[in-house]
């Protein structure tokens, strides 16, 4: 897919449990709330929204999740190559206002 | 006293099933809007409701997804496609997000009563002349179990549901 197809890029901030799939899922049942408990164990990551047309015109959109601090070098490396964003890039050598900054899920 | 109590509540109750069984019938017996052998979904409009990037990407995949998966359609066409100018029975998607209440999973499994994330979404099905045929305000959610962008998952399922029992042609029984 060529990077100047990408018409949008944004980056997002989520969270998720730590204990996750089937385990996590069994950690519901656990006596005494404790699956409660542990559901309040939970990893930061960054979700990055990219919206592209292939070679027919026909709008496609994905959505990637990675660690932590790894969305935005990513939307920074994939705008210099040619991909287009809605939500320009911020400035990170100084303190970001609050208003520009964007809202997670 | 206590027979006419029973006797009561079970007439209540009745009459509960009978409206409710009523419905179904109704809803069942609608008439077919149109037949169409494609549908093209458009991207999810929000601009009223300021709504994620992920979540609108999320609902256009998951609608694109669902009416693949529910069948019925030869073809569904993405915004853009050029091939669906082709389509002679074409149905186009539009979707306008009306309301969004963004919920929180890890209140949703602490508490369960809480955290909920909905959303309402308007759809209207036009022809390919762009005469409406259908419209219909649908909500996604999630409440229990699975992560916010679950909620996509519900209204996508919803609607493809609504396009298949309202466009899709069925064979003669």
């Amino acid at each position: 897919m060529p990077l100047n197809s990408v018409e949008d890029v944004v980056t997002g901030n989520d969270s998720q449990r730590v204990f996750r799939g089937t385990f996590g899922t069994l950690t519901m049942f656990a006596p005494y709330g404790s699956g409660r408990f542990l559901s309040l164990f939970r990893s930061k990551l960054d979700t990055l929204t990219i919206q592209y047309r292939d070679a027919d015109g026909s709008l496609h959109g994905a959505i990637f999740t990675m660690g932590e601090g790894k969305a935005d070098p990513l939307k920074k490396e994939m705008l210099a190559q040619g991909a287009h964003t809605t939500i320009p890039q911020e400035d990170t050598s100084g303190a970001k206002p609050d208003a520009a900054r964007e809202k997670k899920p | 006293m206590k027979r006419v109590l029973y006797v009561t509540a079970l007439s209540i109750l009745l009459l509960g099933a009978h409206v409710k069984l009523g419905e179904v019938r109704a809803q069942s017996a609608a008439p077919l809007a149109m037949k169409a052998s494609a549908i093209q979904v458009l991207m999810v409009q929000s601009d009223e409701i300021k709504l994620p990037a992920e979540f609108q990407i999320s609902l256009y995949e998951n609608l694109i997804e669902q009416l693949k998966k529910q069948g019925g359609f030869q073809h569904v066409y993405r915004e853009g496609d050029h091939a669906a100018d082709s389509e002679t029975d074409l149905v186009v998607l539009h979707s306008t997000v009306r309301g969004f209440k963004k919920g929180s999973e890890m209140a949703r499994n602490v508490t369960t009563v809480a955290g909920k994330t909905s959303i309402d979404i308007h759809c209207q099905f036009n022809d390919k002349a762009g005469k409406n045929i259908l419209e219909k305000d649908l909500n996604g959610k999630v409440r229990f179990f699975g992560g916010n962008l679950r909620a996509t998952l519900d209204f996508a399922k919803k609607a493809a549901k609504l396009a298949h029992d309202n466009f899709v042609a069925r064979p003669a029984s």
